[in-house]
C-alpha cells in the first residue's frame, strides 16, 4: 500500500468533523499510512464463511418494560451546555 | 497504615483503632503533597461526610457494614460521578458535570465506600503510557522518571503510591492490567458483560470493561462482589453466575492446569520479564500446578485487530463530543459544521484523533469489508482459538507487559510502536475474557507483572490461581517506599 495522499486525509478529517492543521495533516500522512499497512497483515488469514463477531456476550435483542423513570434533572443537563439561553441549547446555524 | 490492604482498613475499623475519618483526611493531606499528579479532580468535603457516616456505622455496628464502608477510593475519570467534575482527561469535557452517577459509582456509594476523586488518565482512555492526558502526565512512584503505564495511569499509580486504598480503572486493551502491572499492584478485567458500563464514557464499547485496581486479590475480589450485577441500563451486562468471588480464594490449586501461550514470550521481550516469568512458573508448580506451553498463532494478529476495531467504535463513540451538549464551544463560527469541526479539532488531542481518523477510514466506504468486517471475522477465529485451548486448561498464564515501566517522553514519537507493547493483554479484550495482573516481582527497582487469562465467566477461578500465588510470594506486600 502506497502512503495515503495528502487528500486522502482531508477527506478522512471532513468525515470526522476534525479541522487539522498543515503540521497535523504532514505528520498523519505518515502515521496514519504505518498504521493501516500493518492492517493488512490479516490478509495472511482466510477468512471466507467466517461469521463476524460484534461483542462477545450471547444477548440477543434485550428489552424492557416501558415504564417512566426520573428523568435527568433538566437544569444540571442544560448547565452543561456552553450556549444556552433560558431552557434551550443554543446551536449554531444549521440552515444557510 | 497508608498501604495496608482494604480488608486490613476494615478490621481496624471494626476495632474502632482507627476511623475513616482520619484516614481519609490524611490521605488528602498525602495528595497535596504528592508530585505524581494522580487525580484530576478531588471531592475532599463530600469525601470527608461520607466517612462521617462510615464511621457512626461502626459505632452502631450496623447491619449494612460492607467490606468497602469507609475504605477511600478513586474513580478513573472516565467513569460518571454525579455532581463530580468528569473529564476523561480530555480539554474536550472540560468542566461537564454528569447529572447522574454511572452504575458502579451507585453500588460503591450504596456500600458505603469514600470516593476521594477523579483519577488521571490517558485522554478518552487511549494511550499506554498517561502521556495523552490533557491535565499531564502521572508520574510511576517506584522512579518518577518513569511511566506509570495507561491508560489508568492515575488509579495503579495512586494504589501504589498510598493515595488511595483501592480504584476503579477501566480496560480496553489492558488499561487495567498493564498499569497495575508497572505500578506493582492488582488489576483484574472481569468477563465482559459482568460490571454494568452504563455511565462509563465509551471508547471501543465491544471491548470496555469496568474492573478494580488493589492491593491485594482478596481486595479485588470484594469490588467484584459489589459491582458485578447485571444492569438493566446496559443492555450488554449479564448475569453473574457467582454469588461470591471470594469464595475459592483460600483454596490450594493442586491439579490446576495452566498454559502457557508461547506467543506472549515476544522477541522484543526485556529479559529480566522473561527471567521473572519463568520463576513465576516455578512458584506456581510448586504449588500443584501443571504448567504446559500451547501455541495461540492467532496472537500477533489480535494487536491488528484490535487497532481496527477500537479505533473504529471510537470513532462513532467520540461523535457524540460536538461541542453543543456539553464540555469545550468555540465563539465564533459560520455555521454548525465549522462549529463542530473547531470544536473537535482543538479539544481532542493527538493520540485521540489519530484513532477518530484511523477509525473513520477503515468505516468508510470502499474500505469496510477490507478493515472493520475483515477484522471482526479474525476476531471469531481468536475466540474460537481461545475456546479450544480452554478445553484442556483452566487458565492461561503470561507476563501482563514485555517491559518494565519506561522514561516519559521516551515513546511518543512512534504510535505502532507503542501499541505493539499490549500484545499480552489485547486478546483477553478481543475474546470478553477474564484476566487479572499480581505483581511478580521487581527488576532494577520497578515492579513486574503475572497475568491470568480465565475462559469467560472464569472470573473466580482466576482469582483463586492468582491468590494462591500471592500468598506464596508475598511481592504485593511492598511498596515503593520500603522497597530498596
Amino acid at each position: 500500500m502506497n502512503d495515503l495522499t495528502k487528500d486522502e486525509i482531508l477527506k478522512i478529517s471532513e468525515l470526522s468533523y476534525l479541522d487539522l492543521t498543515e503540521e497535523e495533516i504532514n505528520k498523519l500522512q505518515k502515521e496514519l499510512s504505518d498504521i493501516i499497512r500493518y492492517f493488512t497483515l490479516l490478509n495472511n488469514i482466510d477468512t471466507k464463511n467466517t461469521e463476524v463477531t460484534g461483542h462477545t456476550t450471547q444477548a440477543k435483542s434485550v428489552m424492557r418494560d416501558d415504564e417512566a423513570r426520573t428523568p435527568l434533572n433538566i437544569e444540571k443537563v442544560i448547565n452543561n451546555a456552553p450556549q444556552t439561553d433560558g431552557k434551550f441549547i443554543k446551536v449554531p446555524r444549521v440552515l444557510e | 497504615m497508608n498501604f495496608i490492604t482494604a480488608k486490613d482498613l476494615s478490621t481496624k475499623f471494626s476495632k474502632k483503632e482507627v476511623s475513616s475519618y482520619d484516614v481519609t483526611k490524611k490521605i488528602f493531606e498525602r495528595i497535596s503533597e504528592s508530585k505524581l499528579n494522580t487525580y484530576i479532580t478531588t471531592c475532599k468535603d463530600l469525601a470527608l461526610e461520607v466517612a462521617k457516616e462510615a464511621d457512626k456505622k461502626f459505632e452502631e455496628n450496623s447491619s449494612d457494614i460492607t467490606p468497602l464502608t469507609g475504605v477511600p477510593i478513586m474513580i478513573k475519570d472516565n467513569i460518571s460521578t454525579k455532581d463530580i467534575e468528569t473529564t476523561a482527561a480530555s480539554k474536550i469535557l472540560k468542566g461537564y458535570i454528569p447529572p447522574f452517577d454511572a452504575t458502579v459509582v451507585k453500588q460503591l456509594n450504596d456500600a458505603g465506600a469514600v470516593i476521594l476523586g477523579k483519577g488521571n488518565m490517558d485522554e478518552f482512555a487511549m494511550g499506554s503510557s498517561n502521556e495523552t492526558s490533557a491535565y499531564g502526565p502521572v508520574l510511576n512512584p517506584w522512579d518518577t522518571n518513569k511511566v506509570p503505564g495507561g491508560s489508568s495511569g492515575g488509579a495503579a499509580s495512586a494504589v501504589a503510591a498510598g493515595e488511595c486504598f483501592i480504584a476503579l480503572g477501566s480496560d480496553t486493551g489492558g488499561s487495567i492490567r498493564q498499569p497495575a502491572s508497572l505500578c506493582g499492584v492488582v488489576g483484574m478485567k472481569p468477563t465482559y458483560g459482568l460490571v454494568s458500563r452504563y455511565g462509563l464514557i465509551a471508547f471501543g464499547s465491544s471491548l470496555d470493561q469496568i474492573g478494580p485496581i488493589t492491593r491485594s486479590v482478596e481486595d479485588c475480589s470484594n469490588v467484584l462482589n459489589i459491582i458485578a450485577k447485571q444492569d438493566s441500563l446496559d443492555a450488554t451486562s449479564v448475569n453473574s453466575p457467582y454469588e461470591d468471588f471470594t469464595e475459592d480464594i483460600y483454596k490450594e490449586i493442586k491439579g490446576i492446569k495452566l498454559g502457557v501461550p508461547k506467543e506472549y514470550i515476544t522477541e522484543n521481550i526485556d529479559s529480566s520479564v522473561k527471567a521473572n516469568f519463568i520463576q513465576s512458573l516455578e512458584i506456581l508448580s510448586d504449588l500443584g500446578a501443571n504448567i504446559e506451553e500451547i501455541s495461540l498463532p492467532l496472537t500477533e494478529y489480535a494487536l491488528a485487530v484490535y487497532y481496527i476495531i477500537a479505533p473504529s467504535e471510537a470513532s462513532a463513540n467520540l461523535s457524540r463530543f460536538d461541542g453543543i451538549k456539553y464540555g469545550l464551544g468555540v465563539k465564533k463560527a459560520k455555521n454548525s459544521s465549522e462549529y463542530m469541526r473547531e470544536v473537535r479539532g482543538s479539544g481532542f488531542g493527538d493520540e485521540v484523533k489519530r484513532r477518530i481518523l484511523i477509525g473513520t477510514y477503515a468505516l468508510s466506504s470502499g474500505y469496510y469489508d477490507a478493515y472493520y468486517k475483515k477484522a471482526q471475522q479474525v476476531r471469531t477465529l481468536i475466540i474460537k482459538e481461545f475456546n479450544d485451548a480452554f478445553k484442556n486448561f483452566d487458565a492461561l498464564v503470561t507476563p501482563t507487559s514485555p517491559i518494565l515501566a519506561f522514561d516519559l517522553e521516551s515513546k511518543n514519537n512512534n504510535p505502532l510502536s507503542m501499541y505493539m507493547n499490549d500484545i499480552c493483554t489485547i486478546p483477553a479484550n478481543i475474546a470478553g475474557l477474564p484476566a487479572i495482573s499480581i505483581p511478580s516481582g521487581i527488576s532494577k527497582k520497578l515492579p513486574i507483572g503475572l497475568q491470568f487469562i480465565g475462559p469467560q465467566f472464569g472470573d473466580k477461578k482466576i482469582l483463586q490461581i492468582a491468590s494462591n500465588f500471592e500468598r506464596a510470594t508475598d511481592w504485593h506486600k511492598l511498596n515503593p517506599f520500603n522497597y530498596d
